[in-house]
């Protein structure tokens, strides 16, 4: 095997995947964080506990169930493959999904927390002076919460880096298309390639390393 | 005309009732002791509590009738609101916080050298003193150009010197401002000090024997808030 598709390929795709996901997933999860911080709805814990499920459950029943959900006879794959032609299933932008399913906690918490931290009455002068709630989101919330949201965008990019099981059963493990680096640790170990699965591991070690003292010391701030 | 207030809330330990007038360029002082429903009371003016019924009336515009259903949200009041430990926005500087909800034409540059802020301008909010911040509250306020000024002990936890700085500019403020003002305190000094009106409130509801005057009720039956400088001896009750 040469350089490109033994190291770069799966690095490559590792990191546009961690990078499309948490992009993704911030932007989606920051309304439904602040969502949940202020509003008051009936099922709103039951809602909440639907979106942490994913801390609870094993990696490879997350990955079934998504498998099911999103395959030619599930309501997510069918509906996919009437709009775009294309399957879910062993594709990057199905791994995409499942991933950001797969760390939706990850990008929820830190973000509830930063925004459970913003004090009450700064949002009500806002409001007093004059802005919507959305405007007050925009120009108050989010202003001072950066590093809660840093500290998500890191956990999620981390999460998606390591992410193993979702991604081998929803992914499989094509080169160029779903064969994250996870995989091919993984399938380098298998085929009693212990050098290759080395090198690629101490690629990673250095990595994680470095995000985790960032969030250690955004969560301090 | 002016402002027309009379709202009833049940709060935990006792009921809200409480109906008062404010003319233009008139500063009414809500006086009473801690826990009497003072806040609350600026709350429901500024539109951050609902009440269970009644109305608030400012001009001709109807902010709250609750029989028709009318509530009108914070935003569209124009109310400024500045209380005690106001919060101002900690990721601005103290020059972005004033200009904040500026309106169109405030020159808050002006404004600012008015309440002798300018030269903190580039700081932020947490590198400057409580009187400081407190003067920048009011800013801030004032550069919306409300149509009504709420101040809720917004002096309170500042030492005496600065204290009598600020309220002599919140009397200054009167003459400019051709707009009600709603003053709390539970220092009947300060009371006397500004007040062109008193409001003693207690439990909820107004109460005049808090300072030993008696009701005056006017032909409608409604309370009149007393004329502080026409009764300059007040004396507290206990």
């Amino acid at each position: 095997m040469d350089m490109n598709s033994l190291i770069l390929s799966p690095l490559y795709l590792s990191l546009q995947l961690a990078l499309v996901t948490t992009t993704t997933l911030i932007l989606l999860t920051a309304p439904l964080a602040y969502l949940l911080v202020h509003a008051r709805f009936p099922g709103k814990s039951f809602f909440e506990a639907l979106l942490n499920l994913p801390l609870a459950l094993p990696p490879t029943v997350i990955g079934f169930y998504l498998l099911i959900l999103m395959g030619p006879e599930g309501a997510a794959g069918r509906t996919w493959e009437a709009v775009t032609g294309s399957p879910l299933l062993f594709t990057f932008t199905g791994i995409t999904l499942a991933s950001m399913v797969y760390s939706l906690p990850f990008a929820l918490q830190p973000m509830k927390a930063a925004f459970e931290k913003i004090d009450r009455r700064l949002l009500e002068s806002a409001y007093v002076l004059g802005l919507t709630p959305m405007s007050a989101f925009v120009k108050v919330v989010l202003p001072n919460s950066l590093h809660g949201l840093a500290a998500s965008a890191i956990l999620v990019f981390l999460h998606t880096l390591g992410a193993f099981g979702v991604l081998l059963i929803v992914g499989g493990s094509i080169p160029g298309e779903t064969r994250v680096f996870s995989i091919a640790i993984y399938e380098a170990v298998q085929s009693m390639n212990y050098r290759e699965a080395g090198i690629l591991s101490f690629i990673l070690l250095p990595v994680g390393f470095l995000f985790l003292l960032l969030v250690n010391r955004l969560i301090r701030r | 005309m002016g402002f027309s207030f009379n709202i009833q809330k049940p709060l935990i330990s006792f009921n809200l009732d409480v109906s008062f007038t404010c003319e233009n360029s008139r500063l009414l002082v809500l006086i009473g002791p801690s826990g009497a429903g003072k806040t609350m009371l600026m709350r429901l003016i500024a539109g951050l509590e609902r009440p269970k019924t009644g109305r608030i009336v400012y001009e001709n515009q109807i902010w709250v009738d609750m029989d028709r259903c009318v509530f009108l949200p914070p935003q569209s009041r124009c109310v400024g609101y500045v209380f005690q430990d106001y919060p101002l926005f900690p990721h601005l500087n103290i020059q972005r916080n004033v200009a904040f909800a500026a309106g169109s034409g405030t020159d808050v540059d002006h404004l600012m050298k008015d309440f002798d802020i300018w030269h903190l301008r580039h700081r932020k909010p947490q590198e400057i003193s409580g009187g400081e911040r407190q003067r920048c509250a009011l800013c801030q306020t004032l550069a919306r150009k409300p149509q009504m000024l709420l101040l809720d002990e917004p002096f309170s936890a500042l030492d005496v010197i600065t204290r009598r700085t600020l309220r002599s500019q919140v009397i200054g403020l009167r003459s400019k401002l051709d707009i009600p003002m709603i003053y709390v305190t539970h220092d009947i000094n300060e009371a006397l000090a500004i007040a062109d009106d008193i409001l003693p409130i207690v439990a909820g509801k107004v109460d005049r024997d808090w300072i030993q005057q008696p009701v005056e009720h006017d032909e409608r039956g409604n309370v009149i808030p007393m004329k502080a400088a026409r009764r300059p001896r007040l004396s507290l009750a206990y």
